[in-house]
């Protein structure tokens, strides 16, 4: 039988009391607005409202989608907004424009809008519904009585069943039921005019005729529904097939003091029968911790002493200890310079160093996200002098503003919605250039401060653009905008501050966001485990929005903790977190990383400086960065090291001098090493784990004393001191090229 | 005044995540898969099945990325209303009854070379999505990233030559990746600008000392250390027996000839005149020269097509007092290698192919500019067993939608396919075994393919 999958239907408690909070309003607003409709006379369903019973139609049948008339300039003269976003102005244009040929209130039949949509007359988009469609039946009961939009009645509820579904097995039918409820109390069946689409139509198919999910493929799918400007998404899953044997969903060995992450984590596994991985060794652990909290790989001696001690909670001790540090702070710092891309080309160097110490000082005291970002969204100031005024800065004038105050503070894309009303989630162009008046009155040089002047001008009505939170309301001019917004928007109540936060920190830490990409976070694309993004936003609030709070909750669980080997039925997985995932490191952990294993330092511009991960001027010249993909920041990077592998970085491993140089360096670590007495294994042994921290395993020993053999003359001696410098020196070189150096797995 | 940078597109999105989500899908390719996908092409290299006479060896990609403006290149509009048809005037080229814009002059002497669709239509306006769908012939989904042409035909050939057979120069789009296919399927990407004086592809010789004998040791060495580690722990790149991006750059360094394929000192000043001393003339120089050297897939990126305000300035002049814009350069760059590779002999056998996202729309907005618009574009393609001196499709007179035979993108990319000699019906397979059609919803366009 199929059941419901339990953890995908989890009501989202601050989502509903955040859209509660809208519907509310706009209830009130509709309420006020039906009192003074109501002196009209509005006998509402009788007969066919335009809003919600035509509109529809005209979406069902994809007329008012972007590549027919709901395109910008319309289609064939005739032009509808985008999905319906508009009716009032669609009325207009069905029933006014053309001198009104489009409806004929005298001979329905006759009307353009019928015969085009039934090809009766020639219409490029071909016939769309016949006469004796539901849809004809309404568009022509429509234009029977009057063609009248009389705005009857409002969408308050879609229930879209089902929500999601676990499925025991493919290739079964799911039969979809969207009911819409009004604000007039009536409720409809809306199944044929809601608009089906999958995802990935090989997995799931879908039947228009019975409104049936045809789902052929394991694995998770999803299919969207919409209706008017709603959009719901219906998840269904089937479980892999069992590899047999005894899999283990779970990387706990106790289901007693699991903590929320596993719990959540391992039942999505366990549903989907995803087998997890085993628990990391210490030398893997170390390692993935040390590069992501410190950004440095764990010293010999570190690593020694974490892989010996026998305390049961050593890796909950690590974790704590690096926490703390200053390179802790300085790193993630840099992450977080990547994400708010703050260049020194635009900020000029003393305002650019004023943001990353600013940024860096956040991170050291482990201050209240919240706050950070009321400060910044409302600073005034001396860009050289108070650090967080050079978010303001930063932005390319208000537009540039309204899109990153969106991006970073609710990882929402809102750059769409500036040429139109954004088609897959409910920004409108009100939205986009209402946020944008918002950061207008502003003097943005070195010094911020309000200005008298500066408005947005709304490109459909040419008119200044009324200041307003997105998807709220609208301010009035005598607003302080900037402080509205930053109130609304970190208010703990507010349904994307805290999961924006709480996702990127996850997705620096586990490799891939709950939901990915991260600044993408709309109904349309939801998260993988929305339950625990949820959880972790309530935590992220609770702890007083501080970061290591939530840093600590994952890097102590058992899915941050796995093994990145994959076991049999895990290896295709790379969304359910059940082994970890492996991924590039930014170009500043890389180039340290090679200066501490080779014993080199890696000097940057004055050559005073050595630490990558200090710099705060982006655009220092450096062709070491480069070569290993810092960010440029020209524009964000959400994730690091995306430039792995290009041809530059290859050559410049092979011909350049990085890394020849630095291994063969006289007091170099290679150098000494072997000056030092010690035995080949020894030399293997010593740096491998400078490099891999790990020790090489029997299978590389057996291997490298083979090489070693051939490599020396018959009766088991160098030929030369330089023969063996050399076969090191390749061995070495061979270790800090490899996938497994350069990658945190 | 709010105005984005030449190079940035209105999206702004990084071009580093692009890759990655490109990326993202060859996580789960494990190494028995790849041999499985392998086995399903029979082991053949695919670069000459029965699909007739395949004449293109090799394909230059010129990508116009951010959205060429149709109606102000291949399409003009000399008798719309003037918020349409703007500035720039029709002439004739040496094809009668072909007319193209007055900035391309140099172009216009060898329409007979070219071949103009100009009913392209797709309904995506978004760079992202709309570069997926003209560069994998696939919609994007969220469910599977694809591969675009050059990593299909890097993964169908068992070539291993000296050097890179799938190269991108300057930063391509992030559309150009692997999808889910193998991460060696990559371009190798030359990054920067070629016609800078400092230019070079830097680290191409080798270290002084260095001998062949110590880099074959090298190379056996560093991918013994990652095929160990691969044994306790997973890596981004999972498909070892591919001829990943370290085995192409040792090939590279130990080869003078594969190498001198990248020096553009060895070209007369005279010839670097000629094919422009921008990123898209010595982009196309280079391309040239690599596809001499055996290069398969070359795409040259030219940014800055994504002209939501001030066009004009922006395709003629480039920047106030500016001298070229984008159109000139193009016009300079693509005629010198057309001419080029036809004196040489190669034309035939070297696809050149024009494109980007999406056309522009008919109507300026209130900045000057032309916003998106995938409704009609058009595409130009020369040389490699394509028929030029024709125009293929028609767009109505706006240039809204096409009048006459609309094409797809999956239409077009299709065709590439078969120009190239790849059967578009081929089944490739995902890393869980899905098989996935090379191109599913496209027709070749017959007319195009002598």
């Amino acid at each position: 039988m199929n059941q419901p999958f339990d953890a995908w239907r989890q009501d989202n408690p601050r989502q509903s009391q955040g859209i509660g909070r809208w519907t509310l309003a706009v209830t009130i607003l509709v309420f006020v607005l039906a009192i003074t409709d109501s002196a009209s006379g509005n006998d509402s369903i009788a007969t066919i409202d335009f809003d919600t019973q035509v509109i529809p139609v005209l979406t069902r049948y994809g007329c008012n989608s972007g590549a027919c008339h709901g395109a910008a300039i319309g289609r064939g003269g005739f032009k509808l907004s985008l999905f319906g976003s508009r009716s009032v102005d669609d009325h207009q244009e069905i029933v006014r424009a053309l001198e009104g040929r489009r409806v004929n209130l005298h001979g329905t039949a006759d009307s353009l809008l019928l015969r085009k949509a039934t090809e009766t007359m020639e219409h490029g988009g071909g016939e769309r519904f016949s006469e004796d469609s539901a849809a004809y039946s309404t568009l022509s009961r429509w234009i029977d009585s009057g063609a009248k939009r009389q705005q009857g009645r409002r969408l308050i509820q879609l229930s879209v069943m089902p929500t999601s579904l676990l499925l025991d097995d493919v290739d079964q039918s799911v039969p979809v039921s969207v009911i819409a409820r009004f604000d007039d109390q009536s409720e409809e069946d809306v199944t044929g005019l809601t608009v089906l689409s999958s995802d990935d139509l090989e997995s799931v198919a879908i039947d228009r005729e019975s409104n049936r999910l045809l789902v052929h493929r394991r694995g998770e799918h999803l299919v969207l529904a919409r209706y008017l400007d709603r959009v719901q998404p219906i998840r269904l899953g089937v479980p892999f097939e069992s590899t047999g044997g005894d899999q283990q969903f779970s990387g706990s060995p106790s289901q007693q003091d699991i903590g929320m992450i596993d719990r959540l984590v391992d039942a999505k596994l366990s549903q989907l029968r995803i087998p997890a991985s085993p628990r990391s060794s210490d030398f893997e652990f170390a390692r993935r911790l040390w590069l992501d909290l410190a950004g440095q790989l764990p010293s010999p001696e570190d690593l020694d002493r974490f892989v010996k001690d026998r305390a049961d909670d050593k890796r909950v001790k690590l974790i704590d200890r690096l926490l703390e540090t200053d390179e802790f702070a300085a790193y993630w710092a840099l992450k977080w310079a990547n994400i708010l891309a703050i260049d020194s080309k635009r900020l000029q160097p003393p305002g650019n160093q004023a943001y990353h110490e600013w940024l860096v000082q956040q991170f050291r005291q482990d201050a209240p996200w919240d706050k950070a970002a009321f400060d910044m969204l409302t600073a005034t100031g001396d860009g050289f002098v108070d650090g967080h005024v050079n978010f303001i800065r930063s932005g390319e004038g208000p537009d540039g503003l309204a899109e990153s105050a969106t991006r970073i503070f609710m990882g929402v894309r809102l750059r769409c919605a500036n040429c139109h009303d954004h088609p897959l989630d409910h920004w409108t162009q009100d939205d986009y250039h209402g946020l944008a008046a918002v950061f207008a009155k502003l003097k943005r040089g070195q010094i911020v401060s309000p200005s008298d002047r500066g408005e947005v001008t709304h490109p459909v009505t040419g008119q200044p653009a009324i200041p307003r939170i997105p998807g709220t309301r609208n301010l009035s001019a005598d607003d302080d905008g900037r402080t509205d917004f930053a109130i609304w928007v970190t208010d703990p109540s507010n349904p994307y501050f805290a999961r924006a936060a709480v996702n990127r920190i996850w997705s620096q830490l586990m490799g891939r966001g709950l939901i990915d990409p991260v600044d993408d976070i709309r109904a349309t694309n939801p998260a993988s485990h929305p339950e625990l993004l949820d959880s972790l936003a309530d935590e992220f609030i609770e702890s007083d929005f501080r970061f290591r709070q939530i840093i600590r909750l994952i890097c102590n669980s058992d899915a941050y903790g796995r093994a990145s080997a994959t076991v049999s039925g895990n290896e295709h997985d790379s969304v359910y977190y059940s082994h970890f995932l492996p991924r590039g490191l930014e170009a500043e952990v890389i180039a340290n990383a090679i200066a501490d294993v080779t014993g080199i330092e890696i000097h940057y511009g004055d050559q005073n400086a050595s630490d990558a991960i200090l710099l705060t001027d982006n655009r220092m010249a450096s062709e070491t960065l480069d070569v290993l993909g810092r960010c440029d920041r020209a524009e964000a990077c959400e994730t690091p090291g995306q430039n792995a592998g290009s041809l530059a970085q290859v050559l410049h491993f092979l011909n350049g001098g990085l890394l020849n140089d630095r291994i063969e360096a006289a007091d170099g670590r290679l150098n000494t090493l072997l000056q030092s007495g010690r035995d080949d294994a020894d030399v293997i042994r010593l740096i491998y784990k400078a490099s891999l921290s790990r020790l090489p395993t029997d299978r590389e020993r057996v291997f490298w004393d083979s090489e070693i053999a051939k490599n020396k003359d018959p009766k088991g001696d160098w030929r030369d001191s330089q023969s063996r410098q050399e076969f090191f020196t390749d061995v070495f070189w061979g270790l800090l090229t490899s996938e497994t150096f350069l990658t945190n797995h | 005044m709010r105005r984005k940078k030449n190079h940035e597109r209105c999206d702004g999105v990084c071009r580093r995540d692009l890759l990655h989500v490109g990326g993202l899908s060859a996580f789960g390719l494990g190494v028995s898969d790849w041999l499985r996908a392998r086995q399903a092409i029979g082991g053949t290299d695919f670069s000459s099945p029965p699909l007739g006479d395949v004449k293109a060896k090799a394909c230059i990609l010129i990508w116009l990325d951010g959205g060429p403006s149709h109606l102000d290149l291949f399409d003009l509009k000399p008798n719309a209303p003037k918020e349409i048809r703007g500035p720039f005037m029709p002439i004739a080229t040496n094809v009668g009854g072909i007319e193209v814009c007055e900035q391309l002059s140099r172009t216009a002497k060898m329409m007979d070379k070219v071949a103009l669709v100009r009913s392209m239509t797709s309904p995506l306006g978004e760079h992202n999505f709309a570069s997926h769908y003209l560069l994998t012939g696939y919609k994007p989904s969220r469910a599977l990233t694809y591969p675009s042409i050059p990593a299909v035909q890097k993964h169908l050939s068992a070539e291993r030559s000296d050097i890179p057979t799938n190269v991108a120069i300057a930063n391509p789009n992030g559309m150009i990746g692997n999808g889910y296919l193998p991460e060696s399927t990559m371009p190798f990407i030359v990054q920067g600008d070629p016609s800078r004086p400092e230019f070079r592809v830097k680290d191409l010789d080798q270290r002084a000392g260095m001998t062949g004998s110590r880099l074959t040791r090298r190379r056996t060495f560093r991918n013994a250390i990652d095929d160990f580690s691969r044994q306790t722990e997973r890596q981004l790149a999972e498909s070892p027996t591919s001829d990943s991006a370290f085995d192409q750059a040792f090939r590279l360094v130990q080869s003078s000839e594969a190498r001198a394929a990248f020096d553009l000192e060895q070209e007369s000043q005279n010839d670097r005149n000629r094919y422009g001393r921008h990123l898209i003339g010595h982009g196309c120089l280079m391309a040239r020269r690599l596809v001499e050297a055996g290069a398969k897939f070359v795409t040259v990126t030219d940014r800055g097509w994504d002209t939501h305000e001030d066009i004009y300035l922006r395709l003629k002049e480039g920047f106030s007092g500016g001298t070229a814009g984008k159109i000139p350069k193009l016009d300079q760059a693509y005629s010198a290698l057309l001419s080029d590779l036809s004196d040489r002999g190669l034309l035939d056998s070297t696809l050149v192919i024009v494109m980007g996202e999406f056309g522009r729309t008919p109507k300026f907005n209130p900045r000057g500019g032309r916003d998106h618009w995938p409704g009609a574009f058009s595409v130009a393609l020369a040389g490699g067993g394509v028929i030029g001196g024709q125009v293929i499709g028609k767009s109505d007179s706006h240039g809204e939608r096409p009048a006459e035979r609309p094409v797809s993108p999956a239409d077009l990319v299709r065709t590439v396919y078969r120009l190239i000699g790849i059967d578009g019906d081929l089944e490739l397979h995902t890393s869980d075994g899905r098989p996935v059609q090379v191109n599913r919803d496209g027709t070749v366009i017959d007319e195009l393919i002598g």
